[in-house]
């Protein structure tokens, strides 16, 4: 491998960086521009595996058991499995079979939060499809 | 050399699992899944520069296939095949051209693979969410992949002057 750095070989590395520096800096705008802002005590979304989705009021006090992509009665931790508990406001990931079980390690979600969370509106399962967002009401 | 290249896939395939083991451990951004440091593409970025593409390409299946066997599910190895298949691609791509050094190439290489996951992420998940996700999925992907290249500059650095010495 040749090392030598003359000012012929570091052009087309120093453009890349800044074109690398540049395609995240517009991406990553193109997205904060695009986001939807949650607003007001509303009411949780929950996406299944599978893509069907169904809203909780956030006033609700409820468990929702989610087992390889679809609503399930009773936890068995077993298959690709999550439980959402919805409480006083907050929804968090109580359990979940999967691999670093991510989705529980990232906390509450209420209004209070909602702002502050790396994630802002959103718990997310990765790996088994599943998520959770905060939105403003319930229609 | 057919030997030596299959010691040093070996090598390589044995370094990427003990190093994305490793990686599993270190959380770098509390309450944001999946950001990595990405240390088992040290190996990949080593394939790429020493090795040909079709070794670098089996390195990165192997790679895909033992990490998902031993630490994952089915969609955990389409997270991590999506990001494999474009980020060997872009560093591949880029080495074709030889004033091309480590540190760009391991950038892309880490840009890539990210938007290979935020590509699956959105086909699992929807857009929406990746919304929020993908910020903190592309910074850290620019950042671990400068980190690594000057990583790999400098271990690259080290084993020239190894085989140079050995040489002498
Ligand atoms: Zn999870």
């Amino acid at each position: 491998m040749e090392c030598e750095t003359t000012e012929n070989r570091r052009k087309p590395n120093l453009l890349l960086m800044g074109a690398a520096v540049l395609f995240v800096a517009l991406a990553v705008v193109f997205c904060l521009l695009l986001q939807s802002r949650a607003s007001g005590a509303g009411a949780f979304r929950i996406r299944f595996g599978d893509g069907q989705t169904i809203t909780v009021r956030a006033d609700e006090t409820r468990v929702i058991v989610i087992r390889d992509g679809k609503p399930a009665e009773e936890p068995t931790g077993e298959g690709e499995e999550n439980v959402i508990r919805i409480e006083n406001g907050t929804a968090w990931m109580e359990h979940a079979t999967c691999k670093n079980r991510e989705c529980v390690k990232q906390g509450r979600l209420n209004a209070d939060t909602v702002g502050t969370r790396p994630l802002g509106p959103w718990i997310i399962c990765a790996p088994h499809g599943v998520s959770i967002e905060y939105i403003g009401d319930g229609s | 050399m057919k030997v030596r290249t299959l010691t040093k896939m070996a090598l390589l395939s044995a370094a990427a699992l003990i190093l994305g083991y490793i990686d599993s451990l270190i959380p770098l951004v509390p309450g944001v899944p999946g950001i990595k440091l990405g240390l088992s593409n040290l190996a990949l970025l080593y394939a790429v520069f020493f090795l040909s593409p079709f070794y670098t390409v089996l390195l990165m299946l192997i790679k895909v296939g033992m990490s998902s066997l031993l630490f994952g599910n089915a969609v955990g190895a389409l997270y991590s095949l999506a990001g494999g298949v474009l980020s060997v691609a872009i560093m591949l791509l880029l080495r074709r051209n030889r004033a091309i050094s480590v540190i760009p190439v391991s950038t892309f290489g880490g840009i890539f693979h990210i938007l290979g996951q935020i590509a699956v992420g959105a086909v699992l998940l929807g857009v929406r969410p990746m919304l929020a996700y993908a910020p903190w999925l592309l910074i850290s992907g620019l950042a671990t992949g400068i980190l690594l290249g000057v990583c790999a500059r400098g271990v690259f650095y080290g084993l020239e002057r190894y085989e140079r010495s050995k040489r002498a």
